[in-house]
């Protein structure tokens, strides 16, 4: 469900790429010069530009091991282009939400990338620099207050009605006042939008805000919400129930990105062409094709045959042998997010749930089930994120230990727990399958149950009480922000139990709540580390809400051919469609 | 006599399919889930989700639902698809034709492969081809049809790369005009010659695999008609005028032992349109099995409902369709 | 169900209490010995079903390795003389599990087609014997099960109540009883009218003993015949629903879940997909070639026909 779906996107990513320094040493040597957040980006920016032409490779200019080789330039520096001018790249599930600013699904921002736009992107693999997308450029005030877009004079919606700054003001209208989805990454810089979005001329729009927020243009370069739909569209379809026409742009799709669809069949494929009008250079392909491809075996076959191009969704199991594959490129890339086994707080007391985090079997779920793609972490926050404390202890497996605490947790020798995953999921039974045993040793027994993706929703988002939960259920997040409140409120803070959040298991921990109150008006990096080491503390030992089992790292897999694609940090699983193309073979 | 029997089936069709819808009906809706937060997306508020709640009529008791489902069904309209957002009707129209197209396929190569080996087996009984057939028959009968697609899938595929895995055609290749909208018959009325040679390979493995247990029970059916037939008096009578084999088996036995065979092949067709579920996952066939399948996971019941009605109405009229053939076929035959 | 066809039962008599009467005569030992000696299918039929009803029985114990525990470091090494089928995604020892999966994959088979045998039995012989409004109802009742698509119905039935081993039994019992009800009604509408049972109606049996002590009895060759058969089938069902998910939960070593766990390393690992299917396949194998030989041997027309 959560993990494999991530509805969320990462914001403002300060990893640093491998070969350079990792982001928890900027961090650090950035903190003990006691800089602040924006301080810290522009240390990190420079040294990225620093170290370019060292001894390690820039992330967006210069291959690294296992990343897409540079493109095949000929002598002469030109590309040498293939005549094959389709991008097929496979889905592992149906995208039934097509509205940009109501899904909140990791596969729909994928597909939207090929067909909307936000007013910026992240560049390359940054994750706080950017790129021009619908603005040709953008500026700020010093004190964050006020943001300025220029918009491409001559962009167009797939309808053939001009994306002017009207037209852009009145989709952030829509985002913001239609409620749904990722709506939070407009709703928490603006509240009013008919008020603080001005439109100064047909190409200049200025965002005001309430008070500096250093995290705006990161939001506005998410792939959750901030796309612009046309206005025009919404006028035309609206209805007296549905006054921003989400019912229909849930089907339709009318953007102004590089490609506009013309066929939609929601659960088996997506075909779109190149847009005529397109506000910017041309993109290579002609066609982008997403194919739903439910069977993890197939998506390997399709990718193996060369019938698809690209696919993100490639079990760990399968990518070890994919990596030998020469026809194939692997493009690893580490990510922010965390999974974890929630406990349930209702049917589980402290005691108990420190028992079972010590009987996980840690190492050898990443060593031999995520095989590699993933690593240990102290909690829900990874070691990319602000606010990630190291001095914060790793659970490992000790048996005797679990035993011992179990027992004082009343646990007798016999009992049967719970453990509910998605079915089909090879790694999530695998995992669950080793934690069995590991019980087993001690006398416990697990009950493993397989349920639809549909019924793993509904105990995530519905209001079920939470004795008719499981004991487990797996899960994993990524955060919204580089903000470690932003990663654990919706997960573990009481107001969002049910279906309020993703508090599945109903964690309800007094003093998490007011540490996390604090955490959400901090104001310094200090404060931050400080009042997150304290949570993640509460989160992880005190109380624990979860077995936090890894961070997990993610690849890509591409045919050798594919060239121009580079992974993003926020934008996971997703592909720059407009940067990309075939080298001639 | 076939007009009696046709009204009184098309009494038993109606009677079928309110069973169907009803037992279809309570079933989804004693699954734990709740349609409406399904419909509205992950994180809806609860405005929204009663919002939907209400626009679906998903408020209104059991019956009412079921009798506002049912008077959509008698106009042909089977609602909208929870999961999909889109009407049933228009995801049944894609859906069905790969699931005919499949069936067709299968029982057509379990009708000319079967009739001649079931008719070889018997003519030489106790050879090695009878032998062999008989081993097929027992295997086709035998073997998990899952195992046989997955087994396939890694030999002709990935093995020896002779065929493509699955899928009606590969990937962004465009279909051929809908005109009976089954891809090969398209194919070729269109002129696109390749196109049909495509398409046929992709039916290749999984018509194969749906289509084996077809296979066995029609040799076997062809076979013991003909043991049975051509021991009895007036082949032997027919031979013993001097009747060239061939002749008597062509002429005599196989007719009369073909009218079993005409049977079994109906209610295979039947049985075969509703099981093609694990042939279809397997081969990502994007036929009602496989889409049925994914319902039931997403607890999308108006596509459940339909997928079963549709299936359900098929099995009835084909074996209405085989019960007159039977009555044409063979006047002595009385069916009620 | 599904891809595996089935021939539908038509309604046909056979002669009746054959078996009984000659194992009567002769001694159960003797007639599986005749039977045996009938033919070498026979004789094969009979081998595998004693390996895999051994397997049921002793399976689980005389397995080498723990079935259950996983043992990750080997996971997935070929078959090897420690590891004679390999092991699977989890290190498990695959012989171990194939052995102590019989017991699932066939004993739930029987357990299915015992119930669907009550049920369908006592269907059948009360629509057969009563005739009139009760044969209508419960007929129609029966056709109406008969139309459901079967794979579909079980999917359904696993959906709503929870998937698990005893879900997709229930599942498929619904499938199979309306099978047995036909069968039984047409033997018992035939028998209704034989001269023993109006002999013992003259002489003033109740209709209830007429039917339990006159009737019934005679039904059971073809019924048997039918249940050989259904077995093989039954198996192939409850496996197809583990497959997908819908019956058996890990760790159960049950073989449908096997190939489905099998499913996504098999190009790695042909042993861990290879060995679960033909245990399946010989399973099936066994109880069709028992059927046939059954039909064969019950009834002296087909004698010589020997599939």
């Amino acid at each position: 469900m959560e993990r494999r779906h991530p509805e969320h996107y990462l914001d403002l990513l300060l990893g640093a790429r491998a070969g350079r320094l990792t982001r928890r040493q900027v961090l650090t040597r950035g903190l003990r010069l006691g800089l602040s957040t924006p301080a810290i980006l522009s240390l990190l920016a420079a040294c990225g530009q620093q170290e370019e032409g060292g001894a390690a490779p820039a992330p967006t200019s210069a291959p690294a091991a296992g990343q897409t080789p540079a493109p095949g330039a000929t002598a002469t520096g030109e590309r040498r282009l293939s005549d094959n001018r389709d991008f097929v790249v496979a889905f592992s599930g149906g995208v039934p939400d097509l509205d940009p600013q109501s899904a909140y699904d990791n596969q729909a921002s994928a597909l939207f990338l090929a067909c909307y736009e936000m007013l910026i992107a992240l560049k390359g693999e940054s994750t706080f620099e950017y790129e021009p997308m619908l603005a040709r450029e953008w500026s700020q005030n010093d004190d964050l207050t006020e943001f300025t877009f220029k918009l491409a004079p001559n962009a167009k919606f797939h309808d053939g009605t001009p994306c002017d700054a009207e037209a852009v003001k009145a989709s952030f209208v829509r985002f913001r006042r239609m409620e749904r989805g990722p709506y939070n990454v407009i709703s928490r810089f603006v509240d009013n939008p008919e008020e603080q979005i001005e439109v100064v001329d047909a190409t200049t729009l200025v965002f005001k805000m309430t008070k500096p927020e250093p995290l705006f243009l990161a939001a506005m370069a998410s792939e959750y919400g901030p796309l612009v739909v046309s206005p025009a569209a919404m006028e035309q379809h609206k209805t007296a129930d549905d006054p921003y026409a989400h019912e229909w742009f849930a089907q339709n799709i009318v953007g102004t990105g590089p490609y506009k669809a013309v066929e939609i069949l929601p659960q088996e494929r997506f075909v779109f062409e190149r847009f005529a009008d397109y506000h910017s250079e041309p993109p290579f392909f002609d066609r982008i094709i997403a194919r739903v491809v439910v069977e993890d075996a197939t998506r390997r076959q399709l990718m193996e045959s060369g019938e698809v191009h690209g696919c993100a969704y490639i079990n760990p199991e399968d990518l070890l042998v994919m990596r030998d594959n020469p026809a194939l490129q692997v493009v690893e890339y580490d990510t922010t997010e965390v999974d974890w086994i929630r406990m349930n707080y209702a049917k589980l007391n402290a005691k108990a749930r420190q028992g079972f985090a010590y009987a996980w079997p840690y190492q050898e779920v990443i060593e031999q089930v995520l095989r590699g793609y993933g690593k240990p972490i102290n909690g829900p926050i990874a070691d990319t994120v602000i606010g990630y404390d190291p001095s914060i202890p790793t659970y490992t497996t000790d048996l005797e230990k679990a035993k011992q605490l179990l027992t004082e947790a009343g646990i007798r020798e016999g009992d049967t727990f719970t453990y509910m995953f998605a079915t089909g999921d090879a790694t999530d039974s695998a995992m669950a399958q080793l934690f069995q045993a590991n019980l087993a040793q001690i006398g416990i027994t697990l009950e493993l149950q397989q349920v639809d993706r549909a019924a793993l929703l509904e105990l995530a988002y519905g209001d079920s009480p939470p004795e008719e939960r499981p004991h487990f259920m797996s899960a994993g997040w990524w955060p919204d922000y580089n903000d470690s409140w932003n990663q654990m409120y919706p997960n573990f803070h009481s107001d969002s139990v049910g279906s309020k959040g993703s508090n599945a298991m109903f964690y309800q921990n007094a003093e998490f709540d007011r540490l996390m109150d604090q955490l959400q008006v901090a104001e310094s990096e200090e404060e931050i580390r400080e009042l997150t080491g304290q949570i993640v503390k509460i989160l992880t030992w005190d109380d624990p809400a979860a077995i936090f089992y890894a961070q997990i790292k993610k690849a890509t897999v591409l045919q050798a051919d594919i060239r121009g694609f580079t992974p993003n940090g926020i934008y996971i699983n997703s592909f720059p469609f407009w940067h990309m193309w075939r080298e001639a073979t | 006599m076939v007009l009696h029997l046709i009204i009184r089936r098309l009494f038993f069709l109606v009677f079928v399919l309110l069973g169907l819808s009803l037992i279809t009906f309570t079933l989804s809706h004693v699954v734990p889930s709740d349609p409406a937060r399904m419909i509205a997306g992950p994180r809806a508020s609860p405005e929204a989700v009663e919002k939907i709640r209400k626009d679906y009529g998903l408020d209104r008791p059991l019956h009412e639902q079921y009798i506002r489902y049912m008077a959509g069904v008698i106009r042909l309209d089977f609602g909208e698809s929870l999961s999909s957002r889109r009407p049933v009707n228009q995801d049944l129209k894609r859906y069905l034709p790969a699931t005919v197209e499949l069936t067709l396929y299968a029982m057509l190569f379990a009708v000319v492969a079967g009739i001649p080996l079931g008719v070889l087996s018997a003519v030489k009984r106790n050879s090695l081809l009878d032998g062999i057939t008989r081993t097929i028959s027992v295997l086709g009968l035998s073997i998990p049809s899952f195992w046989l697609a997955l087994m396939l899938q890694f030999v002709l595929f990935a093995q020896l790369g002779l065929l493509p895995d699955g899928q009606r055609l590969p990937i962004g290749v465009k279909e051929p005009p809908t005109i009976t909208t089954l891809y090969t018959v398209d194919a070729l009325l269109s002129g696109q010659f390749g196109l049909f040679l495509t398409a046929l390979k992709h039916l290749a493995m999984p018509a194969f695999v749906l289509g084996f247990g077809s296979l066995a029970i029609v040799t076997r059916m062809v076979r013991s008609g003909m043991l049975e037939v051509l021991g009895q008096d007036y082949i032997r009578t027919a031979r013993a005028k001097g009747l060239e084999q061939k002749t008597v088996v062509i002429r005599h036995a196989l007719k009369n032992a073909l009218l079993p065979a005409v049977t079994v092949i109906g209610l295979q067709i039947g049985l075969l349109l509703g099981g093609a579920v694990l042939v279809e996952i397997i081969f990502s066939w994007p036929g009602i099995g496989r889409y049925a399948f994914t319902a039931i996971q997403n607890f999308d019941y108006n596509a459940v409902i339909s997928v079963t009605l549709i299936i359900g109405f098929a099995y009835v009229t084909v074996n209405l369709l085989v019960d007159i053939a039977y009555v044409l076929l063979d006047p002595r035959i009385r069916v009620t | 169900m599904t891809a595996e066809p089935r021939v539908t039962p038509e309604p046909q008599i056979l002669p009746l209490g054959l078996t009984e009467r000659a194992a009567r005569r002769r001694g159960p030992l003797v007639t599986l010995v005749d039977f045996a000696r009938q033919s070498p299918l026979n004789l094969l039929a009979l081998g595998l079903i004693a390996l895999f009803v051994f397997l049921v029985v002793f399976g689980g114990t005389l397995a080498p390795h723990d079935p259950i525990k996983p043992n990750i470091q080997l996971k997935l090494h070929a078959p090897s003389s420690t590891y004679w089928f390999g092991t699977d995604e989890l290190g498990r020892d695959v012989l171990s599990r194939v052995m102590s999966g019989a017991k699932y994959s066939l004993g739930v088979a029987v357990i299915i087609l015992s119930i669907a045998l009550v049920i369908g039995v006592v269907v059948g012989a009360l629509a057969g014997y009563l005739g009139g409004l009760a044969d209508e109802v419960l007929m129609r009742l029966t056709d109406l099960f008969l139309a459901f698509p079967a794979l579909i119905l079980a999917m359904a039935i696993a959906a709503a109540l929870g998937r698990s081993l005893q879900t997709a039994a229930i599942a498929l019992t619904a499938v199979y009883w309306p099978w047995y009800a036909r069968l039984v009604r047409g033997q018992v509408l035939a028998l209704k009218e034989r001269e023993f049972v109006e002999a013992a109606r003259a002489l003033g049996a109740s209709p209830g003993r007429v039917l339990l002590r006159h009737i019934l009895p005679n039904t059971t060759a073809p019924v048997i015949v039918q249940l050989t058969i259904d077995v093989g089938y039954a198996v192939l069902a409850t496996a197809g629903l583990s497959f997908l998910g819908l019956g058996a939960q890990p760790p159960t070593p049950e073989w449908g879940s096997m190939i489905a766990g099998a499913r996504t390393v098999f190009r790695e690992a042909w042993w861990y997909i290879s060995f679960p299917g033909l245990a399946l396949t010989l399973t099936v194998v066994g109880f069709n070639l028992l059927g046939d030989g059954l039909r064969d041997y019950i009834d002296p027309r087909t004698r010589r026909r020997a599939w």
